[in-house]
């Protein structure tokens, strides 16, 4: 094509990016899937059970006891996850030293092991001074419980609380360093407000994983029911008794109470994060 | 003034050697360099936000190579700003004052004045993410002078700001900076901003800081 | 390379050539079934009639000259199948059929009669086979039985050792008119059957039993359950009117599910490995605790999954069989394993008897009491010799588990526990040198563990065959090892 001044010109871009409408339900249909496989599952359990069952279990003294530790001893495990997990995810975002590569395969164990082996090796521990010292309250007692859920959490805590730091840029902390802070404050006045988003995931993170943790509690505190029974010991036991529908209506509670817990703190959490 | 005598300051794979300047008091001097010849490195250097290597760095009389960042009177504003994203405007002015514990009067007193000057006496309620680029870098500046310091480093203030904001900015940083007897060391890739600010001109490349006009 | 590659070939069933001993009455069905069975898998079947006594005889001549020959052994009455298994001469029988006796005429000859004194009275001439045939035998036991042997053996015409050969006798000659055949025998030669009452009952089962001798067992085996399959062997056995099994359904590698209890472990997996390379089949096994193994079975039956569901189930203990008591039944007791206490060794708390436990001071630690049999069974214990309030005052019970592998980890593992109350099979595995075991004298102190195979399961046959393995001798042995107590009656299967 010619233009007025005899220059060829070549036709207004017809080139087209492509339709995005593929990726987007390709997108749709893999996340779809799997959200659809999950409520199917419960939808399964929920076929299974009748009301029964459920009120049998909600009535039961265990149960209730059981619902009370897990909750409390989440709650426990997930405070001092954090108190852990934040100043260790800051330690290895924020600093270079040598051995942190070791530092990094050391905090993926507990993620790696295998519960059993987790209790066990935490009885073993407790064979050791100082720790033998608290055995007489910690073994096959209730901070048993807290502990086992601890141990593991916390790895998960710590691995979202260094991606947490990570995406907060460092130039927060450098201009406060200028105006006057030292590095504690830098890190408490101006890094951990920001990370606030961060802390509540890993926090949720670290609860619902000690939710679900019950394999080291089996050796290293015991099932023992009305003082180290937690919810997924309780299905546990249902199952090894050949109950399924105790198994599944315990389950269904756990599920309700999960999904209460972190629906609450995640509204209450968005409702301070919002300025 | 700001002085700075066989620096090395290694950075990953790149490094600063062997680098001496002189800025004398009250001066207004600026850095010209092409992106990535290491100008940022020197600007945190002095700041006392880099590890260095070898060398001095000397503000007014004294050896502050030692010294931490929060220790050498230093005012930092780095490139776009980088104010605090959670708090608001009035506060950020009032960080290092809160910091030193000063009076609630006093900090009062201060920002106020500081938001007069640089003109953001309207803003003082907001937050970072509800301001424009001009707006960031009176605030970021604001900041900076909120405790007197008597040195200035400036990280390409003007680089993420139009034309006309550029105007606006360079009169406020000669109405509150220069000659107030605060020494200046800023740095930038623009030779306009020389025209109109610098009393000094330090040129940056290949490793080399030469002095010009 | 060409090592794996020869692997593979050799896992497929064994196609070797065998040797069949075959009474004479079943010949015509066997050889049929044996036919479609060479052609389907391109062995030579060979087949040897005679009557059951004299193929028995022939087995006998085999072991005492230490020589192999036959490899199945099919008789036309058990009678002979049991003799010849109490004899050592076969191990595995499979049924195949069963035909009946009756009292057969040639047609021409227009015999009437509806009782035998009737037939008696008749006075034509009549043939017996005999013991030495297994319809002979039959007869004389029938007629024993009715008080009519000696009259119907003084007035028979003849005797003849082999079925076929006394039908051939009544079909084609004059000599002899009637007889005592099988109702098959007397179809194939097309005799006249006579319905006599007193026989109505009487039938006689085949089966085919792999012997002692044979160096190709499991080939043996392939070939029984060939001929005891309803889409195989059973087809021929129908097409001569003979009364057919409901044998397992073929195929040419079965695969069993088995649920064990996990305390037996190591008394039953070499049992279950050494069925697997004797019958040419896989058994798929799960070891757990009784009480998920129960949850699985009936969530499979409440499943469409039906072929998840176990073949057969071991229990760890009796209790958990009642359980499933709809899906498993005839369970038989197979061993028991006494419960104990695990103490430290040198038993530093003294503890001697279950009395002792009422002490103060102590760690016990229990599994837990409302869902394993083993600490429902412990806190019985406990009430019988009344400590339950006390030890429950002293604040003595430290720690419930689910499992008694739990008690065993925490008393390995920490100092804490001083005592435990678990299986003594469970504590086989223990570092020796650590810890004692002190009996409790008690007949409520035990588990028994027992099995039953699923009432709808596949293989039913080969599943029994596996019960029997699990009851037999050498599974004894391994048991009695692993610190079980035998309860399996002695049977002489090995």
């Amino acid at each position: 094509m010619q233009s007025a001044d005899g220059n060829v010109v070549t036709k207004p871009s017809s080139f087209r990016p492509g339709s995005d409408t593929p990726f987007i339900v390709g997108l749709s249909i893999l996340s779809g899937t799997y959200v659809a496989i999950i409520l199917a599952m419960i939808a399964a359990d929920l076929a299974y059970v009748d009301a029964d069952s459920i009120m049998s279990a909600l009535r039961s003294k265990e149960i209730q006891y059981s619902i009370g530790l897990s909750l409390l001893s989440c709650s426990l495990s997930t405070l001092l996850s954090l108190w852990v997990a934040i100043p260790l995810g800051y330690l290895t975002s924020r600093f270079e030293f040598p051995g942190k590569r070791l530092l990094d395969t050391v905090l993926d164990i507990p993620i790696v092991l295998p519960p059993l082996v987790i209790g066990i090796s935490l009885l073993a521990l407790f064979n050791f001074a100082p720790f033998s010292w608290t055995s007489e309250w910690v073994v096959f007692e209730i901070p048993a419980v807290i502990l086992a859920q601890f141990m593991v959490a916390c790895a998960f805590a710590a691995r979202a609380m260094r991606i947490s730091f990570d995406q907060i840029p460092t130039r927060y902390e450098k201009v406060a360093l200028t105006l006057g802070c030292n590095r504690s404050k830098a890190f408490w006045l101006v890094v951990m407000p920001q990370a606030k988003r961060g802390v509540l995931a890993a926090g949720t993170l670290a609860w619902a994983r000690s939710l679900g943790e019950f394999g080291p509690i089996l050796v290293f505190a015991g099932s023992t029911r009305m003082r180290t029974e937690v919810l997924p010991t309780s299905v546990y036991l249902e199952m090894q008794a050949g109950n399924l529908k105790g198994m599944l209506a315990i389950s269904l509670i756990m599920i309700v109470a999960a999904a209460a817990v972190l629906v609450t703190s995640r509204l209450m959490g968005m409702k301070r994060l919002e300025p | 003034m700001i002085s700075v005598e066989s620096l090395h300051v290694r950075q990953g794979e790149f490094s600063l050697s062997d680098l001496s300047f002189n800025l004398p008091a009250g001066t207004y001097g600026i850095v010209v360099g092409r992106s990535g010849c290491g100008k940022t490195t020197l600007l945190e250097a002095v700041c006392g936000l880099r590890q260095i290597a070898g060398g001095r760095i000397l503000l007014g009389s004294e050896d502050v190579t030692n010294h931490k960042p929060g220790e050498r009177g230093v005012g930092y504003v780095p490139q776009d700003g980088a104010l605090f994203p959670h708090l608001t405007v009035a506060r950020q002015l009032a960080f290092a004052l809160a910091l030193r514990k000063t009076e609630p009067k006093l900090i009062k007193e201060r920002v106020e004045e500081l938001s007069e000057r640089l003109g953001i006496s309207h803003l003082l309620n907001r937050m970072p993410n509800a301001l424009s680029g001009g707006e960031r870098q009176r605030v970021a500046l604001g900041r900076a002078l909120s405790i007197r310091p008597k040195y200035l480093c400036l990280d390409e203030p003007l680089s993420a700001l139009d034309d006309q904001t550029h105007d606006e900015i360079y009169e406020l940083l000669v109405q509150t900076v220069k000659g107030t007897g605060v020494t200046v060391l800023h740095i930038t890739h623009n030779k306009r901003e020389v025209e109109h600010l610098a009393d000094i001109v330090f040129r940056m490349a290949g490793n080399e800081l030469h002095r010009e006009k | 390379m060409l090592v794996i590659w020869k692997k593979f070939p050799e896992e497929k069933t064994s196609r070797d050539d065998l040797i069949v001993y075959c009474a004479a009455g079943i010949r015509k069905p066997v050889e049929d079934a044996v036919k479609a069975y060479q052609d389907e898998f391109g062995v030579k079947i060979a087949l040897d009639y005679d009557s059951s006594g004299a193929l028995e005889g022939k087995l006998q001549l085999d072991i005492d000259s230490n020589k192999s020959r036959a490899d199945l052994y099919i008789p036309a009455d058990l009678s002979f199948a049991r003799r010849a298994h109490q004899k050592g001469l076969t191990q595995e029988s499979i049924p195949l059929a069963s035909f009946n006796l009756v009292l057969a005429s040639n047609p021409t000859a227009n015999l009437n009669f509806t009782t035998l004194d009737e037939f008696l009275a008749l006075n034509a001439p009549f043939v017996i086979c005999n013991e030495a045939a297994g319809v002979g035998k039959t007869t004389k036991a029938v007629l024993e039985n009715l008080g009519q042997w000696d009259s119907f053996n003084a007035a028979k015409k003849a005797a003849s050792p082999r079925v076929t050969d006394a039908a051939a006798a009544i079909a084609a000659s004059k000599v002899v008119q009637a007889g005592f055949l099988w109702n098959t025998t007397a179809k194939q030669f097309g005799l006249k059957i006579h319905e006599v009452p007193a026989f109505k009952l009487i039938s006689s089962q085949i089966t085919a039993n792999v012997c002692t001798s044979s160096k190709k067992a499991r080939a043996a085996l392939l070939l029984a359950r060939y001929l005891a399959a309803p889409s195989k062997g059973q087809i021929h056995f129908a097409k001569h009117n003979f009364t057919g099994v409901d044998g397992d359904k073929w195929a040419e590698n079965p695969e069993l599910i088995v649920y064990c209890g996990g305390v037996n472990r190591e008394a039953v997996t070499e049992t279950l490995r050494d069925f697997e390379k004797r019958e040419g089949c896989k058994i798929v096994e799960q070891f757990a605790g009784c009480g998920s193994l129960v949850a699985n079975i009936k969530a499979i039956g409440m499943s469409k999954a039906k072929t998840a569901m176990p073949d057969a189930f071991l229990t760890c203990d009796a209790s958990y069989m009642n359980k499933v008591d709809t899906l498993y039944q005839d369970a038989r007791d197979v061993s028991s394993t006494d419960i104990v206490m695990l103490v430290r060794k040198g038993n530093p708390k003294n503890l001697q008897t279950l009395e002792d436990l009422g002490k103060e001071n102590l760690s016990i630690g229990t599994t837990d009491q409302k869902i394993s049999t083993l600490g429902d069974l412990s806190w019985q214990l406990f009430a019988k010799a009344g400590i339950a309030e006390k030890i429950k005052a002293n604040g003595t019970w430290e720690v419930t588990t689910p499992t008694a592998h739990e008690l065993i980890l925490q008393m390995e593992g920490h100092p804490k526990l001083d005592v435990a109350l678990v299986y003594l099979a469970n504590c086989q595995n223990l570092s020796k040198g650590l810890f004692e075991t002190v009996p409790i004298h008690d007949p409520l102190a035990q588990a028994t563990q027992n099995i039953a195979v699923h009432k709808s399961s596949s293989f039913p046959d080969m599943t029994g065959r596996l019960v029997k393995s699990i009851t037999s001798v050498r599974s004894k042995k391994r048991f009695l090892e692993a610190g079980f107590r035998w309860k399996a009656e002695d049977t002489k299967v090995n």
